[in-house]
């Protein structure tokens, strides 16, 4: 309800155009019965500031003259850069802490016990003849089971030269370090070689064998298994099918008690007429 | 499209589109309160400074005000050092100090004005200059809306018995 004593507050907001449509209605209807107020609400009218006119001097020293579309590349790249940065280092946090539980498990780790590492960084070095294969066997901890299988590889490729095989020293070396499943590989290649090299030729494809010592991937090593298995027994080596299938299963097995005693084992029990 | 707005930085040209449109306004607040010429061109060109280092963090739609702002506070920091060294009688001088350096539409409203505090100078020039809700010259003055309604009410009436005063001089 506007009266004289809040009609002031009224006024003030109507200039404040704060009132609401009802609230106007009865202000104006108040001052037409009240006509003195109008005088008042014209002063208040006046208090209404008005802005002069003032213009800025310098403004042309305000504007900036950067080419637009390098300065949004260069803002971007810089937060591109940034997240690019943020990535690399989660990635290489995860990778690190993947890789060293791995080796903290020893199952999955591609690392072999110092003992073979000694071994095989002796038996490294390139083999020109049969003589230097010879010395280097003899000045290194060979048991007789593997001395056996380098001496077998190494008559095939003196004999046959086999495009697919490498070196043997290549060969042992892959399989002990690099190949998870080092038993399989190298009795596998024992066996070949004790069969006939030239079955060797045929089916001893490094894809093959890879597979098949491929034990992150128990599927795939199955496969590899099975496809050497099936390829032998095409050419009629079924005892040889036979037996490195069951030498994969025992192989299998191994790889579920431990990477340790796989090398173990593998040191014991190698025997490459075994199976024949 | 609120959130895109949100998300686009302003680029040069949006910056000197700024310039253009709000060195004016800006230049006029801070000098008609202060009533220092020299003072008021360094204020607005360190207003525009900091929008320009600020690019990229100041969305387009809100660079009036942050100007405002950052104007705003550069003036009161300056007015609080000035406060200091002031001489007692320049005080008194400002009841009838025109500026030269700007014609109002009211020199006499001007003259008024410059008497009452300056918050309520602020608040109603931010007010009737700029068309500011009360909420935007809460933002810039670091005063709360119902502050802001309560200085604008006591600027007008003061301003409405100084004019009643004048016009009875004059």
């Amino acid at each position: 309800m506007i009266d004289e004593n809040n009609i002031e507050w009224y006024i003030i907001r109507l200039i404040e155009q704060d009132l609401l449509p009802d609230e106007e209605r009865a202000l104006s209807e108040f001052i037409k019965r009240n006509p003195t107020f109008e005088e008042m609400l014209d002063d208040y009218r006046h208090t209404v500031l008005v802005a002069p006119e003032v213009n800025y001097p310098d403004k042309t020293e305000l504007f900036r003259h950067t080419n637009d579309q390098s300065f949004i590349m260069l803002h971007y790249l810089w937060k591109a850069a940034a997240v690019l940065l943020f990535i690399i280092t989660v990635l290489s946090s995860v990778f690190y802490f993947v890789y060293r539980n791995d080796n903290h498990n020893g199952l999955a780790s591609n690392k072999v016990m110092p003992e073979t590492t000694n071994r095989i960084s002796s038996v490294n070095t390139p083999v020109q003849s049969s003589n230097t294969l010879d010395s280097i066997i003899s000045g290194n901890k060979i048991t007789s089971a593997q001395k056996q299988v380098i001496t077998a590889i190494n008559t095939v490729i003196q004999n046959d030269q086999p495009v697919e095989i490498k070196p043997v020293e290549h060969i042992f070396n892959e399989a002990v370090t690099f190949n998870p499943d080092t038993t399989l590989y190298v009795e596998t290649i024992g066996m070949f070689n004790q069969d006939n090299h030239t079955t060797q030729n045929t089916i001893l494809a490094e894809p093959n064998l890879k597979a098949m010592t491929d034990k992150s991937n128990m599927k795939k090593r199955h496969k590899g298994i099975e496809r050497i298995s099936h390829l032998l027994r095409r050419k009629g080596k079924n005892g040889l099918a036979n037996s490195i299938e069951y030498l994969a299963d025992i192989r299998d097995k191994e790889i579920e008690i431990s990477y340790t005693s796989r090398i173990i084992t593998f040191q014991k029990s190698f025997s490459l007429n075994k199976f024949q | 499209m609120r959130y895109i707005n949100a998300l686009s930085i302003m680029n040069p040209k949006e910056y000197n589109e700024c310039v253009k449109a709000y060195s004016d306004a800006v230049f006029r607040f801070i000098v008609s309160n202060l009533k220092d010429y020299e003072t008021a061109r360094d204020i607005v060109q360190s207003a525009f400074e900091v929008l320009w280092r600020k690019i990229d963090q100041v969305d387009l739609q809100k660079a009036k005000s942050f100007l405002f702002t950052v104007a705003y506070r550069d003036m009161i920091d300056h007015i609080r050092k000035n406060k200091r060294f002031e001489p007692i009688t320049e005080v008194n001088d400002h009841l009838g100090m025109v500026s030269n350096t700007y014609t109002g539409a009211s020199e006499s409203l001007q003259a008024c004005l410059s008497t009452l505090p300056e918050i309520q100078q602020h608040v109603l020039m931010l007010r009737d200059y700029e068309g500011y809700d009360y909420k935007e010259i809460g933002v810039i003055t670091g005063l709360n809306e119902s502050q802001v309604k309560v200085y604008i009410f006591r600027a007008r009436t003061a301003l409405k018995s100084l004019i009643g005063k004048k016009e009875v001089i004059l």
